[in-house]
């Protein structure tokens, strides 16, 4: 049990004057980020992180937790208004957000999400504080072997779980782990894919290739469209207050949010599946276990519920592999567990015996987050006409610049803007042709690590893979890596044959 | 702007190549069998082998084998020149901002994107000065980055 010396410590680390000031504007930040058509919560917190940088380790962490939760509660509000989810965690209830607006409840649309995102979201982070010391502690007992074998693990769902297409996530993640052996060798000194360069000495820097993945490449989406683009449609009127009514609705469906929130958690948990596809699969699963499944998408209140509540538990969710193993969940977590990285504080269960007040200032943190996302988020909403007035055509020239100056101040020289480029038009073109860009940066973040580890233990068992099993936990491990490799192999074998046997039949 | 499936598989099988031809090469310790070469080549013989997968399942699909899909947004002058507009922005920030400071390039690449998407003359320059105003007082006075300095900022 933590003493109550540790939660006072880290009391004192939350509510300092700059943290709570840092909440703040980082929540109003994401609130608007999220409320913009076209700019997704990841974007919100890879425009963070190069201010981020220059804070302390704790107003760092708030800022990204704030900002992030925040957006992903405030892009159901242009799903809502306009039927453009304003971040892809959104886009699984969008219909039935925007049908509700049409049908002139776009309050109970609206206060439904922003409560039961706020419901989902406390949820996530009760498992978190409950499961992460519990785990932390097993994870003491943990070599290089167990280590290996749980990043592999990880990467792996992240390739054959969170992606449609297996092999086009597969080289994603493989080109991110690539990326991370650029520079010089961290065990022998080795340079290695530097190309007589003195910048890549020093590997490639993170933020930069961040800023590139997630935000140029967003920006040179919207700016080739920009002249094209259909102005956007009529804003339906609200009136009345945000939150009557609710009670009722969130007494109707007690257990879909239970149910939602529990789901939400696990897939946040799992390595490479965040938000977006928590929505998607409770409100599927939502819609089967539902007594008026043709409902769905007609303006149906349940999917909603269901949706919104899973979508925000996972945020928390995912900061359960981030915290105990080191192992990001999502795109968001992968940043900021390069955050973490860049303040010299390695996630993993030694911070939890180390500086625990960290680890307990990050879930106050997360309380607050929501705390404080339902105010900003009635606010936002009251707000939501005007904010999606601002024309997209003034934005992203400036979202632009901000890019170009965050990743000038990461390196202090062009070589930022340059490794941003270089990656952001790379990355654009990988997603044009289908590759998700989630794995590099979970690769990116990883590498190093998986690297270590995989060698430490060639070492150790003197290249014999069999000593990869030699461990119990490891052992476990390890087989549920084959497992889970053998079924995808086997399907993909069964497909194979299945499409020649009916290429032959035809 | 896309590319068959049989196309990318193609490069990633010669990038999984060369990357696996150069981990090769890494030094090793005398007496260490395990180093700086061993993990860079066994992801370069994964993209190869990946990229020989995708070079196949093409071959098998429907569409095209060795086509080249060019957006048709892009297509249009309007499309490329933004796209274009947006690569010159971040050009001149790595080329010119040392000659003639970070506030000049960044008033004049915001004022060439904002009038391209159509914004009107005044509110371009307004905002063209105020974002740069921005930037600057937020990342080169509130946390000290040394942001390229021309004739402008040494005036402060």
């Amino acid at each position: 049990m933590v003493s109550p010396d540790i939660l006072w410590q880290a009391l004192q680390l939350v509510l300092d004057p700059e943290v709570l000031l840092v909440v703040l504007c980082a929540g109003a930040f994401g609130m608007f980020v999220g409320a913009m058509p076209g700019l997704t919560a990841t974007m919100a917190t890879a425009l963070l992180v190069p201010v981020t940088f220059f804070m302390d380790p704790i107003p760092a962490i708030a800022a990204i937790v704030t900002a992030s939760g925040m957006a992903i509660f405030a892009g159901d509000i242009p799903g809502a208004l306009l039927r453009m989810p304003g971040t892809p965690a959104s886009a699984a209830y969008v219909e039935d957000a925007h049908k509700l607006a049409l049908a002139g409840k776009l309050n109970l649309s609206l206060g439904t999400s922003l409560l039961v995102s706020a419901i989902g979201g406390l949820f996530g982070v009760l498992v978190l504080i409950l499961a992460a010391p519990v785990l932390a502690e097993f994870a003491l007992k943990f070599t290089s072997f167990e280590y290996f074998w749980l990043a592999v693990l990880g990467l792996s769902s992240a390739v054959f779980i969170a992606s449609d297409n297996a092999l086009k996530a597969g080289i994603s993640l493989l080109i991110g782990l690539s990326l991370a052996t650029v520079g010089l060798d961290p065990t022998s000194g080795t340079p290695r894919f530097t190309f007589g360069s003195v910048d890549l000495l020093a590997g490639i820097e993170f933020v930069p290739a961040m800023i590139g993945l997630f935000a140029i490449g967003e920006v040179l989406r919207g700016a080739i469209r920009m002249n094209t683009a259909a102005p956007l449609p009529q804003v339906p009127p609200t009136k009345g207050p945000l939150f009557a009514g609710l009670g009722a609705l969130i007494m109707r469906y007690p257990k879909n949010i239970l149910r939602s929130s529990t789901l939400g958690t696990m897939i946040g948990a799992l390595p490479g599946a965040g938000a977006d596809i928590a929505a998607w699969m409770s409100y599927a699963f939502s819609k089967r276990m539902s007594k008026t499944p043709e409902q769905y998408g007609k303006g149906h209140p349940e999917g909603l519920v269901d949706a919104s509540a899973a979508n925000n538990a996972a945020v928390g969710g995912s900061w359960i592999p981030a915290l105990v193993f080191g192992i990001p969940g999502d795109s968001v977590t992968a940043i900021a567990i390069g955050v973490l990285y860049m303040k010299g504080i390695n996630p993993g269960p030694t911070v939890f015996l180390q500086t625990p007040e960290i680890i307990y200032a990050v879930f106050m943190l997360f309380i607050l987050a929501i705390i404080v996302m339902v105010p900003l988020g009635w606010g936002t909403v009251k707000l939501a006409r005007r904010v999606l007035t601002i024309p997209r055509r003034i934005l992203m020239p400036l979202i632009l610049t901000f890019c170009i100056v965050g990743s000038f101040a990461l390196t202090n020289s062009p070589y930022g803007i340059v490794l941003m480029l270089c990656i952001g038009l790379a990355g654009w073109f990988l997603e044009e042709n289908g590759f998700p860009l989630a794995p590099i940066i979970l690769g990116l973040v990883l590498g190093g690590m998986v690297e270590r580890n995989f060698l430490t233990s060639m070492i150790k068992s003197d290249g014999d893979l069999l000593g990869f099993f030699e461990r119990p936990v490891a052992a476990v491990l390890g087989v549920l890596v084959i497992l889970l490799w053998g079924t995808v192999i086997v399907r993909f074998v069964m497909r194979m044959t299945a499409s020649r046997t009916q290429q032959a039949e035809s | 702007m896309q590319l068959s499936d049989s196309l990318m598989g193609a490069l990633f099988l010669a990038i999984g190549l060369v990357m696996f031809a150069m981990a090769t090469q890494f030094p090793a310790f005398p007496g260490q069998p395990y180093g700086a070469s061993l993990f860079p080549s066994i992801l370069g013989l994964g993209l190869a082998l990946s990229g020989l997968f995708m070079v196949f399942s093409g071959f098998k699909s429907a569409e095209g084998r060795f086509a080249v899909i060019i957006d048709p947004t892009l297509k249009t002058a309007s499309g490329l020149v933004s796209a274009a507009l947006v690569v010159a922005a971040v050009l001149a920030h790595i080329f010119l901002a040392g000659l003639i400071g970070f506030i000049p390039v960044t008033i004049l690449s915001l004022l060439a994107l904002f009038v391209w998407f159509r914004v009107p003359l005044v509110q371009s320059i307004a905002f063209a000065i105020a974002g740069a105003a921005l930037c600057w007082i937020l990342f080169a006075v509130a946390l000290e980055v040394p942001l390229p300095r021309g004739p402008i900022e040494s005036l402060f």
